[in-house]
């Protein structure tokens, strides 16, 4: 069974806007450290939003708040370790650290080879 | 009669009692959900392996059959009487009620002790009493599982017997089977799992997290071992755990997976170093967030239910709180989490796997664990809802869902003939 993590993470650097995402340091570690998993692979972007715990400010509006937005697609057996390697990178425990949503995926096309399912992601 | 002799039927009879008042249920109604539908008593002559032969007594009480087939466990125990297995099948009743299993209930019981048993005359006993209730069990009759003392291997005994009596192969007569003979995988942790969700629900309603929450366990067996280590992996501090030989305390929290170890190697958790002593009384009354009493029955009594610290209850065990206490819990507003909601995680994946059995396909660990989620967390939300409407206790709550549920059955299906 496919499966497909979409993770929200709060971001560590403040100035997003100066900074290319190639050379953000927290991306990179992301990368890093669910490489060292074995993950098949993974997207990573920069997106806005707002959740339950987001603050007020001044003029009585929820502002959005900037997130890295990180998706894979793996296999089942693999979600316990990567779910728990993204709540360690998020810092577990803190408040507004993000948020993780796991969803099925029916099949997975490599277009380039036509390979499917499993395959396809290896 | 003291508290810790309390009959077990009386007990369970007293609990629908109050139920039935606060609802103003009708007396025909209250008899129709209360008295067992079946009480089967079977005698088993065995061959012992010094050629003597012995008679073993042996029940199967098939409380309620209204919602679906009877489920319950069975049980091996020198003081198996027929008031407790007929107690025990109308808990079965009130725990699939709550969930909404589509069963009745039923339980088992030999009157034997199996730590004086070889394996082989276990094998002969659980045979002949497989035989023997042959005749009310069955994939759509009545389904037992493991109880105290009986395992995965006597499943597999009594899947065998049955099986070989009808002439084909019936994965779904019973579950708690090996994962090798159709046993759902996730069945090994699942009341413990129950339990978890039901204490993270709990603390949602009171806006906290399990985080640092300081639990104490009574009990190191399945359900209270696994418990340990599902709540530490959420973040709790589990500071005082017990066995049968005692129990250890430090308020800075306890290693999980050395207690596991030193329960392994010593067969007590007592030999946890860098703890303190404590007896199994002192570890109910100790300072702590949550409290988990995973071992025998009527621990909590009018004794110590004053004395209690702990902001929740969560009865992994089976009647683990006597009435009268019960009551001194409930006016001094500790939460409990019955143990007809907080425990029903073991039936539950037994649904699992008997659902799988007559679909005949398997699910992954994770997916099981979800689906148990779902349902514990449905359970969870309608009895407090309950609590709330009525501004009464968790257990009360739990039992008129129950007791609705059944007698809804009984209406709808009216009375034959």
């Amino acid at each position: 069974m496919l499966r497909k993590i979409q993770c929200f993470l709060r971001p560590t650097i403040t100035d997003l806007e100066s900074t290319d995402i190639f050379d953000d340091e927290q991306a990179k570690e992301i990368q890093k450290r669910l490489m060292e998993l074995e993950v098949p692979g993974m997207t990573i972007s920069r997106a806005v939003g707002f959740g339950r715990r987001s603050e007020t400010n001044e003029k009585g509006d929820i502002p959005l708040e900037k997130r890295l937005k990180i998706e894979i697609v793996l296999e089942e057996s693999k979600l316990e370790a990567v779910i728990d390697e993204l709540k360690d990178l998020a810092g577990a425990g803190e408040v507004g650290a993000g948020k993780i949503f796991v969803m099925p995926v029916e099949d997975a096309i490599r277009i380039s080879t036509e390979e499917t399912g499993r395959s396809a992601l290896y | 009669m003291a508290e810790h002799d309390a009959n077990p039927w009386k007990i369970a009879c007293q609990q629908l009692d109050k139920v039935a008042d606060y609802m103003e249920l009708d007396q025909s109604m209250v008899n129709m959900v209360k008295y067992p539908k079946r009480i089967l008593q079977v005698y088993c002559p065995i061959k012992m392996d010094d050629g003597s032969v012995n008679t073993y007594t042996g029940y199967r009480v098939q409380h309620s059959m209204v919602r679906g087939p009877g489920k319950g466990g069975i049980r091996f125990h020198p003081d198996v009487t027929e008031d407790e297995v007929k107690a025990l099948s109308m808990w079965m009743t009130w725990k699939n009620c709550v969930m909404d299993l589509p069963f009745g209930g039923a339980k088992g019981g030999i009157i034997c002790d199996p730590k004086k048993m070889s394996e082989s005359e276990l094998e002969r006993l659980t045979r002949r009493y497989t035989s023997e209730i042959n005749l009310i069990i069955g994939p759509n009759v009545d389904i037992p599982a493991p109880d105290v003392n009986t395992d995965p291997q006597i499943m597999a005994w009594i899947f065998d017997t049955y099986s070989m009596n009808r002439g084909h192969t019936e994965h779904g007569v019973v579950t708690g089977k090996p994962v090798s003979l159709g046993g759902s995988k996730g069945r090994l942790k699942a009341t413990s799992r129950g339990c978890m969700f039901t204490i993270m629900s709990a603390l949602k309603k009171f806006e906290k997290t399990i985080s640092n929450q300081e639990i104490a366990i009574q009990g190191f067996g399945n359900a209270g071992s696994y418990c340990a280590e599902l709540l530490e992996g959420q973040g709790a501090s589990i500071t005082a755990v017990s066995d049968s030989q005692g129990g250890i305390y430090n308020a800075n929290g306890l290693d999980v997976e050395t207690l596991f170890r030193v329960k392994e190697e010593t067969g007590t958790v007592v030999e946890y170093e860098d703890a303190d002593r404590i007896s199994n009384d002192e570890l109910l009354t100790l300072d702590c967030d949550i409290l988990i009493p995973a071992a025998l029955e009527n621990q909590i009594t009018t004794d110590n239910a004053d004395d209690i610290r702990a902001d929740i209850i969560a009865e992994a065990a089976n009647g683990p709180t006597s009435p009268d206490a019960d009551q001194i819990l409930e006016n001094r507003d500790v939460f409990v989490i019955p143990d007809i909601l907080c425990n029903a995680g073991g039936v539950t994946v037994s649904y699992f796997e008997w659902v799988q059995a007559l679909q005949a396909t398997f699910w992954s660990e994770r997916e099981v664990n979800l689906k148990l989620r779902d349902l514990m967390d449905k359970a969870f939300d309608r009895v407090y809802e309950r609590s709330q409407e009525h501004n009464i206790s968790m257990r009360l709550a739990a039992y008129m869902v129950a007791v609705d549920r059944l007698s809804e059955a009984i209406d709808l299906r009216g009375l034959y003939p």
